[in-house]
């Protein structure tokens, strides 16, 4: 849904308080006069009638359950939030020095990064599609920086072989198998036929896609007679690069085709061009958080902490009936609401009582959650960028901590830097979850350190997160197979009478934050619609 | 699976089946399934659902086994066993060249000439035990539908047996991007 659509529909059934959500909500310029004039206004109707403000009850204060209260507080509804825990955010989350988090069964973790020093555990990256999560980071001012997803500076590290940097890697693919096809072409190898025209324009192109030689050879050449595009795209030797007077800098010298192809490299060069990784990205100057915090400020007054959600009731008149617990007072209370909007991740909600409908209990229960594990490694000093000349991105492996984010700020500092260890999912997110902290700290570094020797010399901390561990989330996200998305998602997409199920798992931005606010988009519109027709 | 559509037709609903093309009270596939009694070393029907490739081989016949061995005799070509073992060699060569396997073929055809040295006779069980090799066993447990034909010749007089497959290809694994947020 377009904010333009969603201000249109929310506009229709809005009356007077949809003109601030409008206002509000369009943020890359005011609604003109034609679009406000476009719908006929009917007032709410259960706020017409009685004079009362529709109550909405909100399980979660993460970025669905925020986003939702603030748009809805716009529109003249009374929300109030329940967080089981003592911060809002939910998977919007940075970990900072003293920051603390115990996993289910697991000793607590306190983070010693230093002062200014961060990893954000959940959602790190904001594509620039994203226009949702960019236009709230707008609205209230979340200050933005590159979120740098791709380096070709990073390495690569393939079983048997020395680590490469990516455009090694890349260029090396790419000169290889242009040379291939060229000489095919010329040879009419191709199944294909093709005129003598055609046959040239193609060479052409591969010829210049890869820098081959006149004779169609992959071959980069420091020789400056011979110097071509593929010197340029295989690039120097760090330890040669040009200078002045005698030092025209040396060009690394090209792996062999067997090499290259054995090495698999083609599964990691295609990242960066999926739709959700392109550059440009974002993060948030600061940590993720900045984001949720912007949330709270706004919505923090409404928000009840510590305060678990235990049953979830329908009541005889249409409307909630919760029962929630006090974490810190140890009590429980009820509280009520012609609504409500509960965006607990369904691997928790699974297990709390409530009255749904036997079929969304069931698809409840059948949508699974992915394993997902991150650690921060504090290294006291930034040998990636001061020995190996890498400044943010991410360096790819075939071993099972998959990549390494280095951090995209506080370049060439001090005071070291915070870099992801390991990113991983399904099986190894599992598998190396059931380590204890310190063997994860080891597994990270065994790894690791086979792409930076420096790693133990260099080593401060460490912070580990296995999300299918983390009270209250139970698993990174929603994993949707077709038949799930084709026979569940449409059931729990639909509100269960007053309730309305939302968050990431219930769209097709699944794990992303814009996956949180596309959602409470949705269900508030949808809650707005239902009001007004009540 | 295996549902007779008339059981479940009221006597209107048949009347009317007779009227209307039959197809209307199909339930069209929704996968390749296969058709028939467990117990039968071929199913009774195979269905496609729409949208699926599908691959037809040529009539395929046995390899030469000793080329040194005259025309006309049996070590030539071996039996009607032998020679089907050795063309559903050749067609499972085939599809392995077209990436699929004997498990994707949903139906062959058999012709089969008599056999001089069995008394001029049709070695059908010869070509039953060949077929058993490689459908309907542990490794392969798919089993196509099946035309078996007795025929008056062949192109070579030493072939006994000649085979064409339908093979449909399977569905490319559902590549689910995982959000990496």
């Amino acid at each position: 849904m377009t904010r333009r659509e969603f201000v249109r529909r929310v506009g229709r059934y809005g009356g007077a308080a949809a003109t601030g959500a409008m206002l509000a909500l369009d943020l890359l310029g005011k609604p003109s006069a034609a679009l406000a004039a476009e719908e006929p206004v009917t007032p709410a109707g259960t706020r017409s009638a009685g004079g009362k403000r529709p109550r909405v009850l909100i399980l979660g204060a993460g970025l669905c359950g925020m986003s939702a209260a603030y748009e809805l507080g716009k529109l003249g509804y009374e929300c109030e939030l329940f967080e089981a825990r003592g911060r809002a955010g939910g998977r919007c989350w940075t970990v900072r020095g003293g920051d603390r988090q115990t996993e289910v069964g697991g000793p607590e973790q306190t983070a010693r990064f230093a002062d200014g020093f961060y990893m954000n555990p959940g959602p790190a990256r904001i594509p620039g599609h994203h226009t949702t999560t960019l236009a709230y980071c707008k609205e209230f001012g979340v200050q933005l920086e590159v979120f740098n997803n791709v380096n070709e500076a990073a390495y690569y590290l393939v079983k048997g072989l020395p680590r490469v940097r990516l455009r090694e890697a890349r260029a090396d693919l790419r000169g290889y198998v242009d040379e291939l096809l060229a000489k095919a072409v010329r040879r009419d190898a191709l199944d294909r036929p093709m005129t003598a025209g055609d046959k040239e324009a193609l060479i052409e192109y591969l010829r210049d896609d890869a820098g081959l030689s006149p004779d169609l050879l992959y071959k980069p050449s420091a020789d400056r007679a011979n110097f071509n595009r593929a010197s340029e795209s295989r690039g120097y030797v760090y330890q040669d690069l040009p200078a002045a007077g005698s030092h025209p800098g040396k060009i690394s010298n090209a792996l062999d085709f067997e090499t290259v192809i054995k090495a698999g490299f083609g599964k990691h060069l295609g990242f960066e061009h999926q739709f959700d990784q392109q550059p440009t990205m974002f993060q948030p100057v600061g940590g993720i958080d900045q984001i949720a915090r912007a949330f709270e400020r706004r919505v923090g007054e409404r928000i009840r902490y510590h305060t678990e959600v235990r049953e979830i009731r329908k009541t005889s008149d249409g409307s909630v009936r919760l029962v929630v617990a006090d974490q810190l007072e140890g009590s429980t209370r009820e509280v009520f609401g012609d609504y409500c909007i509960c965006t607990l991740p369904l691997s928790v909600l699974r297990d709390v009582s409530a009255d749904f409908a036997p079929e969304t209990a069931d698809a409840i229960r059948q949508v699974p959650y992915e394993e997902v594990g991150k650690i921060g490694l504090h290294f006291k000093r930034r040998f990636w960028e001061e020995d190996d000349r890498i400044f943010g991105g991410i360096s790819w492996t075939d071993q099972d901590i998959t990549q390494l984010f280095y951090p995209n700020y506080g370049y060439l500092g001090g005071n070291g830097g915070v870099v992801i260890g390991y990113y991983q999912f399904g099986p190894d997110a599992e598998a190396v979850g059931k380590l204890s902290l310190a063997e994860r700290e080891a597994h990270a570094i065994e790894q690791g350190e086979k792409l930076h020797p420096q790693y133990r010399a260099e080593l401060r901390d460490s912070f580990s997160v296995a999300w299918q561990k983390i009270p209250y989330n139970l698993g990174g996200w929603a994993v949707w197979s077709e038949e799930a998305r084709s026979a569940l998602y449409p059931i729990l997409n639909r509100p269960d009478g007053p309730i309305y199920l939302a968050g990431e798992h219930l769209t097709y931005l699944g794990g992303w934050m814009a996956g949180a606010f596309e959602s409470a988009k949705a269900v508030v519109l949808s809650l707005h619609e239902a009001s007004a027709r009540a | 699976m295996l549902r007779h559509p008339l059981a479940l037709c009221s006597l209107f609903v048949l009347a009317a089946w007779f009227v209307s093309a039959p197809a209307a009270n199909a339930q069209s596939p929704a996968e390749v399934s296969f058709l028939g009694p467990a117990n039968s070393p071929i199913s009774a029907a195979v269905t496609v659902p729409a949208g699926r490739s599908v691959l037809f081989t040529s009539g395929t016949v046995p390899p030469v086994l000793d080329e040194k061995a005259p025309a006309g005799s049996r070590e030539r070509f071996g039996d009607t066993k032998v020679q089907g073992i050795g063309a559903l060699k050749q067609i499972e060569n085939r599809l392995h060249e077209a990436g699929l396997s004997l498990a994707d073929v949903v139906y062959l055809r058999v012709y089969i000439t008599a056999d001089k040295a069995k008394e001029g006779k049709f070695d059908y069980s010869g070509w039953f035990e060949a077929y058993a090799q490689f459908f309907g066993t542990k490794e392969n447990q798919v089993k196509p539908a099946r035309s078996t034909v007795g025929v008056a010749s062949l192109v070579n007089p030493d072939w006994l047996i000649e085979i064409e497959a339908v093979a449909v290809y399977p569905l490319a694994p559902a590549s689910i991007p995982r959000p990496a947020p």
